[in-house]
């Protein structure tokens, strides 16, 4: 090699270090942040989970809907919104509309004025007809910056739940051991029922970070409670084969995977020593 | 230089990896949405609004069939590849919205023309209707008040529908259909899933071909009438391929896993069963002398 060749390769590596690269850098962390949630969420426990919704209300010159997910999760399973009616798990992701609710579809398969739930009817949600404009019943959800007063309180309603952990305070799973909760599983007209599948064994996900030493247990008879099969598969994992799904927690702080629920309305991704439990020698 | 290149394929991998959202949960189509199809493969360069075709409507008056092999449309959103003017010629489109032909007393509208004038327009707008505000001449809800419901995809149980007489799906058209004498169907047989303890698949040839003859499925999705000649896993499924050529996007969808998964497990998975005679079924035979052609790892006769 020449010299002028060397030197020309010289500036070549310069030129990456001092530009190239960082621009590259910059490029792909543009194109690897994602809008889903790219914050960890901190917020007090009868915020954790609430989703606000916006894709038409603006438009239509009513309030965002603000969405608690508290009071929805301690009654119904996973399941049976996120599946037998569709909801999608990501705050925006369904882009329900008024129209939409009035034919019984999302809020409407339950908020439709004649389902009844705990021996009283259940509001009726959005009308599209014109007299019904200005409505209160139409506050009780589009909400955000306004003063309404909720027919349930967050420290009421939970005043007599086990308490517990992270994002809600609440121990979700011993409200049910107990009996406190129930959460139901079937809407008549919209869920139909299948024969429930034989839960696979807890196994063991190894941990990749060294720095933490334990392993995490997963338990499929935990999670099958609330959220059948087809919460999970094949949509958030659509493998069913172990090993063959290569994420990391980079991914779940993403938002994905674990992270659709673990950020934002189950226990927190914070709460290491929830997952990771098996000890590693 | 090597450092460099490497760092754009590393950037460009791992920004495609981020791009396709894996591992989250979408919502679920409505009834009325599941199975639509956005065709725009020309429509925005001709200052047309994109297709939107029902398949609903379609699928409840003609078999899978009747336009996946007589008149040939693909099977995945865009790769037919549809111009107008194959529509004027007869095809795709052309060979049923012709303007001639007749359907339960009525005559099928013409798809794309060449000459048309400003009350064409309203014709135009019967399918590029994206985006647009168009009342449309069939309601779901209305046409598919009666049917019998199920879960999930357009909630119709749709093979309910035709037994009890609903729907009467058309898989023949003059001109274009050529019949052939039907083949003996092979009985159903279970497929061993890969995943311990999953109930075995029950797979039904007799309830497939009721609206696919053997050409929809055969040789371009399933290649292998001989065992083990394709193999394929639930992702691949999930992904398009083999049963998710239609489960998933316009039949039931694979979110429904005990309507395929519906044999009770044996007790002990472990033990292999005893080998026999490959079975004979059906019209098979006639290929590979009575090997079963099975394209998963396990099979018995049901």
């Amino acid at each position: 090699m020449s010299a002028s060749q060397s030197q020309m390769g010289n500036k070549t590596g310069i030129a990456l270090k001092c530009f190239v690269y960082p621009v590259l850098f910059i490029v792909a962390g543009l194109f690897c942040a994602n809008d889903a949630s790219s914050s960890f969420p901190v917020a007090p426990p009868q915020e954790y989970g609430r989703v606000v919704i916006k894709n038409y209300s603006r438009a239509a010159g009513l309030a965002p809907v603000v969405f608690d997910h508290w009071l929805h999760r301690a009654r119904f399973t996973c399941r049976l919104c996120h599946v037998d009616i569709g909801f999608a798990m990501q705050s925006g992701g369904t882009g329900i509309k008024a129209g939409t609710n009035e034919k019984g579809f999302y809020c409407g398969s339950c908020h439709n004025g004649s389902y009844t739930f705990e021996d009283r009817k259940v509001f009726a949600s959005c009308s599209t007809k014109g007299s019904d404009a200005g409505n209160p019943r139409c506050e009780r959800c589009h909400s955000l910056d306004r003063k309404v007063k909720k027919e349930y309180d967050f420290a009421t309603f939970t005043k007599n739940l086990p308490k517990g952990g992270g994002g809600n305070g609440i121990d979700w799973e011993g409200a049910e051991e107990r009996g406190i909760i129930k959460p139901v599983d079937f809407i008549p007209g919209i869920s139909v029922k299948r024969k429930p599948l034989k839960p696979q064994g807890d196994f063991t996900i190894k941990s990749r970070g060294k720095w933490i030493k334990a392993d995490i247990i997963f338990s499929h008879k935990k999670h099958v409670k609330w959220n059948g099969c087809e919460v999970c598969h094949p949509d958030i994992f659509p493998s069913t084969k172990q090993g063959s799904l290569n994420f990391t927690m980079f991914d779940i702080l993403d938002g994905r995977y674990c992270g659709v629920c673990h950020l934002s309305v189950a226990f927190p991704i914070n709460e290491c020593g929830r997952c990771h439990t098996k000890p590693v020698q | 230089m090597k450092a460099f290149s490497f760092m754009i394929v590393f950037i460009l991998v791992f920004s495609a990896m981020s791009l396709a959202q894996t591992g989250v949960k979408k919502k679920r189509p409505l009834p009325y949405e599941y199975g639509t199809v956005v065709i725009n493969n020309y429509s925005s360069k001709a200052y047309m609004a994109p297709v939107v075709f029902n398949h609903w409507l379609h699928r409840a008056n003609f078999t899978c069939r009747l336009c996946h092999v007589d008149i040939a449309f693909a099977m995945k959103a865009g790769t037919t590849g549809i111009r107008a003017a194959d529509n004027m010629k007869g095809y795709y489109c052309g060979s049923c919205h012709n303007g001639k032909m007749q359907w339960q007393d009525r005559k099928v509208f013409e798809a794309c023309s060449k000459e048309y004038d400003h009350k064409d327009m309203r014709r135009c707008e019967r399918c590029h209707s994206l985006d647009k505000d168009v009342k449309r001449e069939y309601d779901f809800s209305k046409f598919t008040e009666k049917f019998p419901k199920e879960r999930f995809g357009n909630g119709i149980d749709w093979e309910k529908a035709e037994a009890e007489g609903y729907i009467k799906p058309i898989g023949f058209l003059p001109g274009i259909s050529v019949k052939r004498p039907p083949l003996k169907i092979q009985k159903d047989f279970s497929l061993e899933p890969k995943v311990q303890g999953m109930p075995q698949i029950i797979f039904s040839h007799k309830k497939h071909i009721v609206w696919n003859g053997c050409e929809l499925c055969h040789p371009e999705i399933f290649s292998g009438v001989k065992k083990g000649l394709t193999k394929y896993s639930m992702p691949e499924i999930f992904e398009g391929k083999y049963c998710g050529a239609c489960h998933g996007l316009v039949a039931f969808p694979l979110l429904d896993c005990q309507r395929c998964h519906t044999k009770a497990v044996l007790e002990a998975p472990e033990q292999q069963p005893e080998q026999k005679e490959p079975p004979t079924h059906g019209f098979l035979n006639r290929f590979d002398g009575g090997n079963m052609p099975c394209p998963q790892l396990l099979l018995t006769a049901h």
